[in-house]
């Protein structure tokens, strides 16, 4: 039996940790379940499997003696660090905690989360930050910016080192936004999470505009208008569980293979209804979704950014249990062209799977780079080498099926053979070529068209060429003939053929120059 | 004993139990974490001392 001091002690450090899981003390907890929140151990254990937690620096507090702080003193200082599994695999997490003086990053707080994450760095596994905090606390003057900045500069070093991800389940503004800015995914919830450099009252003051919460960096605008979210969700419980299902699609680090599951779907699945699923009319749109259904396992793939730039897809599936990157020109948006936006969700997913070693499927049906003013002033020259620069020095497998159009520039940016494309694979209906029939009619028989007065004879003129240049190009054959497509294959078969060449290009090789680093356009 | 009143006991024994058996630090006692062989944590890594390369 314990004698009555050791008693003491463990009794002392139960009511400690009763203490500190408290945060800032069952009223603020009761007014942040009011506002329709929970707290940052809540999430946590939402979070990962169930009791796997094991929470660090409970006992930590900060060293402020500034207007009256060293009276506002809690166990854990405002963030509840350490880690657990997910699935039973290793994740670090921290969550700020909105009860302690409104989840303000102090001097502590910052060490806290450097700790958990120079672990992450340690042992090789993805950083999960749930944010919910009130911005740097004043009364720490510039401790609290350089410990941002501490922050900061270990998301860029593990940036491509281990997955990070930040779940935005309150506010975050002013500095706070760019650590989750630096990391790999960013989820938001449709109520009480907002990102902003500066809030609605300092915009009113310097710009004079009238802006809403919600309207200046709500999860609605993020996730549609600026690309900054990824995910967006309807509640906490949501967003918890698809950071679940994204975690199950990376692997733990950059040195790590893709997690690999059970395959019950057969892969020499074939499916009649790709036949017939691309419209003859070559300007009918149609869902590239219900070809990445039809072919990937069980029918089942995690889309990033399905707001933002519909034009382009990215998403998260399976072939044969293996986890696969895929971008797909989405015929459905815009006639599934590449514009500023389309190209940089690309490049960024691009450069993530190549980052994490996971595989890149291509589907293209690109009509070419959006014209006009709007995108030459945005830099849709930037913008679509920044795709183009992320395809060429990737060097996971990289295999690409041409479905129907690829013009153009765009079809050099798609993955083509030259970017290092490793398998190139087109539809019988693909069309490779500079640019579309009419178009290239109007270019290279122009003096012809022009010569030519009687309308009736125009129009046929411009017929029998627009039918030659289709007759040579609107086939994948011409392409193929020069070993630019490695082979045309039946769309049902696509399946099959899709998983066996990523089987074939498991142990590829291929390195880059050596350089301190590349210089992508940004 | 004999002599200790009724009161003084009870509180005693209800002190004693406090203390021993139902205060503890309770832990999960669940093993999540699954084993696994990654590349990161390889040896070979770490025989090499890079900063002489």
């Amino acid at each position: 039996m314990m004698t009555f001091e050791n008693q003491k002690k463990i009794k002392k450090l139960v009511d400690m940790r009763a203490q500190a899981k408290l945060g800032g003390g069952q009223k603020r907890i009761d007014a942040q379940h009011a506002k329709g929140k929970y707290t940052a151990r809540e999430r946590i254990e939402m979070l990962l499997d169930p009791g796997s937690f094991e929470e660090m620096d409970m006992f930590k507090t900060h060293r402020c003696v500034n207007f009256g702080m060293e009276k506002e003193v809690y166990l854990g200082d405002g963030v509840a660090v350490g880690f657990g599994t997910i699935d039973g695999r290793m994740v670090c997490v921290f969550a700020q905690d909105f009860t302690v003086i409104g989840g303000s990053l102090s001097e502590t707080m910052s060490e806290k989360i450097c700790k958990v994450m120079d672990y992450a760095m340690k042992i090789g596994c993805p950083i999960i930050g749930i944010n919910d905090s009130g911005g740097a606390r004043i009364q720490e003057g510039s401790n609290a910016l350089a410990g941002y900045a501490e922050i900061f500069e270990r998301n860029i070093l593990a940036s491509g080192v281990v997955p990070q991800i930040s779940l935005i389940f309150g506010p975050c503004a002013g500095g706070a936004v760019y650590s989750p800015a630096l990391t790999d995914f960013i989820m938001m919830t449709e109520q009480n999470s907002y990102m902003f450099i500066t809030g609605p009252k300092v915009v009113k003051s310097v710009t004079g505009e009238d802006v809403t919460t919600e309207a200046l960096g709500g999860a609605g605008m993020h996730s549609r208008k600026s690309g900054v979210a990824h995910f967006k969700s309807a509640s906490e419980e949501e967003c918890l569980q698809l950071t679940r299902q994204l975690i199950s699609y990376i692997p733990q680090n950059n040195m790590e293979d893709v997690p690999v599951v059970e395959c019950n779907d057969p892969i020499n699945r074939a499916d009649d209804v790709l036949n017939e699923i691309v419209p003859d009319n070559p300007n009918k749109p149609y869902d590239m979704k219900d070809i990445i259904r039809s072919i990937v396992d069980n029918g089942e793939f995690l889309e990033v950014q399905p707001l933002y730039a519909q034009n382009i897809i990215c998403c998260f599936a399976r072939f044969n249990g293996i986890s696969t990157g895929i971008i797909a020109n989405q015929p459905k948006f815009l006639a599934g062209v590449l514009d500023c936006d389309s190209s940089r969700k690309a490049a960024r997913f691009v450069r993530f799977c190549d980052a994490f070693n996971i595989p890149i499927l291509t589907l293209v049906d690109v009509p070419g780079f959006l014209p006009g003013t709007g995108q030459e002033y945005s830099g849709i020259i930037v913008h679509g080498a920044k795709l183009m620069f992320a395809y060429g020095e990737a060097t996971v497998p990289k295999v690409t099926v041409t479905i129907r159009k690829s013009y153009g520039g765009a079809h050099i940016v798609m993955s083509c053979k030259q970017l290092r494309g490793d398998l190139n694979y087109a539809w019988p209906n693909a069309e490779i070529a500079v640019m579309g029939a009419s178009g290239a009619v109007e270019v290279l028989e122009g003096k012809n068209i022009a010569s030519i007065a009687d309308a009736d004879e125009k129009a046929k003129f411009i017929f029998d060429k627009e039918s030659e240049y289709k007759e040579k190009f609107a086939n994948p054959y011409q392409a193929a003939s020069r070993g630019y497509i490695d082979d045309v294959i039946e769309p049902r078969n696509t399946r099959f053929r899709i998983i066996r060449a990523f089987q074939s290009l498991q142990n590829k090789k291929v390195t880059n120059p050596l350089k301190k680093h590349d210089n992508i356009p940004l | 004993m004999n002599n200790m009143p009724n009161e003084v006991v009870a509180i005693a024994m209800a002190l004693s139990l406090y203390f021993s058996d139902s205060i503890h630090d309770h832990e999960s006692n669940v093993l999540t974490i699954k084993r696994s062989k990654s590349p990161w944590g390889d040896k070979i890594y770490q025989v090499i001392n890079k900063t002489n390369l």
